[in-house]
């Protein structure tokens, strides 16, 4: 399968913090869930392949070229976590703009889902409100079609029925088989919905990047009591956490810890669950 | 880089109610000799850029602009040249309006107007030679600081050097620029370039 992003041991020294040989890929067609707590690395990376930072060792390639010696920008459309045109525009503004930077810019397009998603026109950025503001953020990054979307937690501030909208579009958007999404959101709910992917970063390291089918069938979370969690060998789950009243297990092949164990159910994997258990579980 | 200039003139035209008011009674006292306007309108477009880097730093333009094609390397040439358009376009209207109360009192001086015209645009010029580069390595709140500092420093300086420089020799400097007023245009345009070249260092070396 081509890939349409490819992250090859991105390392970023700070102060403070440092990605440590960050690789993944995104095939595509595909959508691609990028999770982790806040501060693990996800805006950093993203900021990375989009060269936002700079002085960074590995190699990132999109649409098979280099970011480092190519401007690809004209076939991605980013939605950045509170970043975007100064708030004295209006969309009719932003319009006139992207027109003159992107030359496949849609206008049609962009007027249509200014329309459907009941965005003013010459309202300035100002007065909209924090989920108007995302919308039009992501209406932006959409109306040229591009080929990649690179969007940094794109469902924060909406309301459940923007969600559902916005994650209809994102469905449509790579219904050809040819685009791709990378999607940073702390709503693991929504990825759940339409996430093909999984990478999951924590304190500058991917920890696992694996398909959701892979994640939801063989990953699961056992539920016990403190005499059944004595008899589990440690080697047989990857985490534990001790709740009031039980033990979870986050176990990474339910079908083999079934059988040797002779447990009946073991819940599926969510996507918070296999957070919560991975950072805050022990060993 | 079009898109980029559209934005800033979009963004000063958004703007523009509140320095209209200025804008009028000015041009009222103008026309009753109470102020020149000339370094006025150039005054005020430069505020209006200004703002522009205000709006800019608060949601983060120039990081979003990096994700747009073409975008680090816009970021620095169209503010450069967006300022140039607007100081041009408001010293063209000073020089209209001096034009004007000129004629209505009976006094034309072309050379007075031309002059004029080529210190409007040379002061402003030169304010935007020196700022920029502090606004784009520090940003436009730390940098009105620091050129306060580097103003004051400078102010100390001329202070210091006028005690061993003759008043005979400043006037005489002052003279030669108010004659060859010609050949400041290139100096300016020399020392702009090297304010581009170095304002675009100090961003792409930036780490957002």
């Amino acid at each position: 399968m081509e890939n349409i992003l490819e992250v090859n041991n991105l390392c970023k020294r700070y102060r403070d913090f440092a990605l440590k040989n960050v690789s993944f890929n995104l095939p595509k067609g595909m959508i691609m869930g990028f999770i982790g707590k806040n501060g693990a690395g996800k805006t950093t990376t993203i900021k990375a392949i989009l060269s936002i930072v700079n002085n960074y060792d590995g190699e990132i390639k999109i649409f098979n070229q280099d970011v480092k010696k190519n401007d690809v920008k004209k076939d991605i459309g980013v939605v950045l976590d509170d970043m975007f045109f100064p708030e004295v525009l209006t969309p009719k503004d932003i319009n006139k703009i992207m027109s003159s930077v992107y030359d496949n810019w849609d206008e049609v397009l962009f007027f249509k889902y200014l329309n459907d998603f009941e965005l003013p026109i010459n309202k300035t950025i100002k007065s909209l409100s924090k989920g108007m503001r995302k919308k039009l953020e992501i209406v932006t990054a959409l109306a040229h079609h591009p080929k990649l979307l690179i969007l940094d937690e794109p469902t924060s501030g909406l309301d459940p029925i923007a969600r559902s909208e916005v994650i209809d579009i994102f469905r449509d958007f790579i219904q050809d088989e040819e685009c791709s999404i990378l999607l940073s959101s702390h709503i693991t709910t929504d990825l759940e919905h339409i996430a093909d992917y999984i990478t999951f970063i924590d304190n500058g390291e991917v920890l696992l990047s694996k398909t959701c089918d892979e994640l939801m069938n063989l990953y699961g979370v056992v539920k016990c009591g403190r005499d059944e969690f004595k008899k589990i060998d440690s080697s047989d789950y990857l985490k534990y956490r001790k709740n009031k009243y039980e033990f979870e297990l986050l176990v990474e092949d339910k079908n083999m810890f079934k059988k040797k164990y002779n447990i009946d159910t073991i819940d599926k994997l969510t996507l918070e669950d296999l957070m919560v258990l991975v950072i805050k579980g022990g060993k | 880089m079009i898109g980029f200039i559209k934005k800033d003139l979009l963004m000063i035209k958004n703007n523009l109610k509140a320095f209209t008011f200025v804008f009028i009674i000015y041009v009222f006292m103008a026309f009753n000799g109470m102020m020149d306007i000339s370094f006025l309108l150039s005054f005020i477009s430069v505020m209006l850029v200004l703002s522009t880097f205000n709006y800019d730093n608060y949601n983060k333009w120039e990081v979003y602009a990096i994700t747009l094609p073409d975008g680090k390397k816009n970021v620095v040439k169209s503010k450069y040249l967006t300022t140039l358009l607007l100081v041009v376009m408001t010293s063209l209207i000073s020089v209209l309006i001096t034009f004007l109360v000129m004629l209505i009192n009976k006094q034309v001086n072309y050379e007075g107007i031309l002059q004029v015209f080529v210190a409007n645009v040379t002061s402003i010029i030169i304010i935007e030679v020196f700022m920029y580069p502090f606004i784009f390595k520090l940003g436009i709140e730390k940098a009105r600081i620091w050129i306060f500092v580097v103003l004051l420093a400078l102010a100390l300086i001329l202070g210091i050097l006028s005690n061993f420089i003759s008043l005979e020799f400043l006037t005489g400097v002052l003279n030669f620029i108010v004659n060859y007023y010609f050949i400041v245009p290139p100096i300016i345009i020399i020392m702009l370039y090297l304010s581009y070249l170095m304002s675009k260092y100090f961003y792409l070396k930036k780490e957002f």
